[in-house]
């Protein structure tokens, strides 16, 4: 068993190496069990199954205590593995060709209105660029961690407090956010200056540890 | 038509996300390699152009340039 259930371990990969998501997936779990000795691995890390909801989440055919998550984005794939229900998304600052910061909050506001919970879009009419991404990756670390995905449902649910007060600073550099909404924790930051990293399990106290290359 | 329909998917796909080279048969996700967020914007562009709102329940139906093709016809956005 690991040893700490709020403890989340995440795995970054270079997304253009040309492995799959499932080789990924099974290297970060093999990696987790083999240097942290918290899982006992039967047999070699080719012989892990990664299996799929109908939905498309991940999960461990052999392993139902193991929870594993995955996301691409720009040059980056991130795998979380976790003893909780856990999901995770990394989404790069994208804009289109010829498209100026102000011309993409533009839009991104014109997105958030449309896919966004009201509470989050008008989060993200106050500071649009970062705020959008910083909430675009929560909800995608949300759906994931439900295994819903994007369905019909997808602007019911709000990932930002309603109180001001408790509102995370979304967006900011150096510095990692957590928050609780919708019953679940959330842990969010910058990565590499122009990508924003978020996590989401059903845990009190959520604890991320450093980041591993595999 | 279907062909009109095509290029404007390229376009648009080419737009927004940069990727190139659609052929009928290109699957979104595991041919190019979009995530939820390209899928969205695409669906925004679609829908800006358009004027009209894409549900979420059709949107994930569309795997490949061919299913758009197919659904454009038969939502009657045929004027590109």
């Amino acid at each position: 068993m690991i040893e700490n259930a709020n403890q989340i371990w995440l795995y970054l990969s270079d997304a253009k190496d040309g492995r799959s998501t499932e080789d990924r997936l099974r290297r970060a779990v093999h990696q987790c069990c083999e240097t942290k000795h918290h899982i006992k691995i039967v047999g070699s890390e080719e012989q892990i199954k990664i299996a799929r909801t109908d939905r498309g989440k991940p999960y461990l055919a052999d392993y139902p205590q193991i929870h594993v998550s995955v996301s691409h984005s720009g040059a980056w794939c991130v795998c979380a593995v976790a003893e909780t229900p856990v999901g995770v998304d990394i989404q790069e600052h994208v804009r289109m060709e010829g498209e100026s910061i102000e011309e993409a909050s533009q839009r991104f506001r014109r997105m958030a209105h449309r896919f966004f919970h009201p509470i989050e879009a008008a989060f993200v009419d106050e500071e649009s660029y970062y705020r959008f991404f910083g909430v675009w990756a929560a909800r995608e670390s949300y759906v994931k961690y439900t295994g819903k995905g994007i369905d019909a449902s997808f602007s019911e649910f709000c990932v930002i407090p309603e109180k001001k007060d408790r509102q995370p600073e979304l967006g900011e550099m150096s510095k990692a956010n957590i928050w609780q909404a919708e019953g679940v924790s959330f842990w969010e930051t910058r990565y590499q200056n122009d990508y924003t990293l978020c996590v989401c399990a059903k845990t009190s106290n959520l604890f991320i540890d450093k980041m591993e290359m595999i | 038509m279907e062909e009109k329909l095509f290029q404007f998917i390229q376009d648009v796909v080419g737009r927004v996300t940069g990727k190139k080279g659609l052929v009928y048969d290109t699957d979104f996700v595991k041919d190019l390699g979009l995530n939820s967020f390209d899928i969205m914007n695409i669906v925004c562009a679609f829908e800006d152009h358009f004027d009209v709102e894409i549900p979420n329940r059709d949107v994930w139906q569309l795997h490949q340039v061919k299913d758009v093709i197919d659904y454009m016809i038969k939502q009657g956005m045929t004027e590109v």
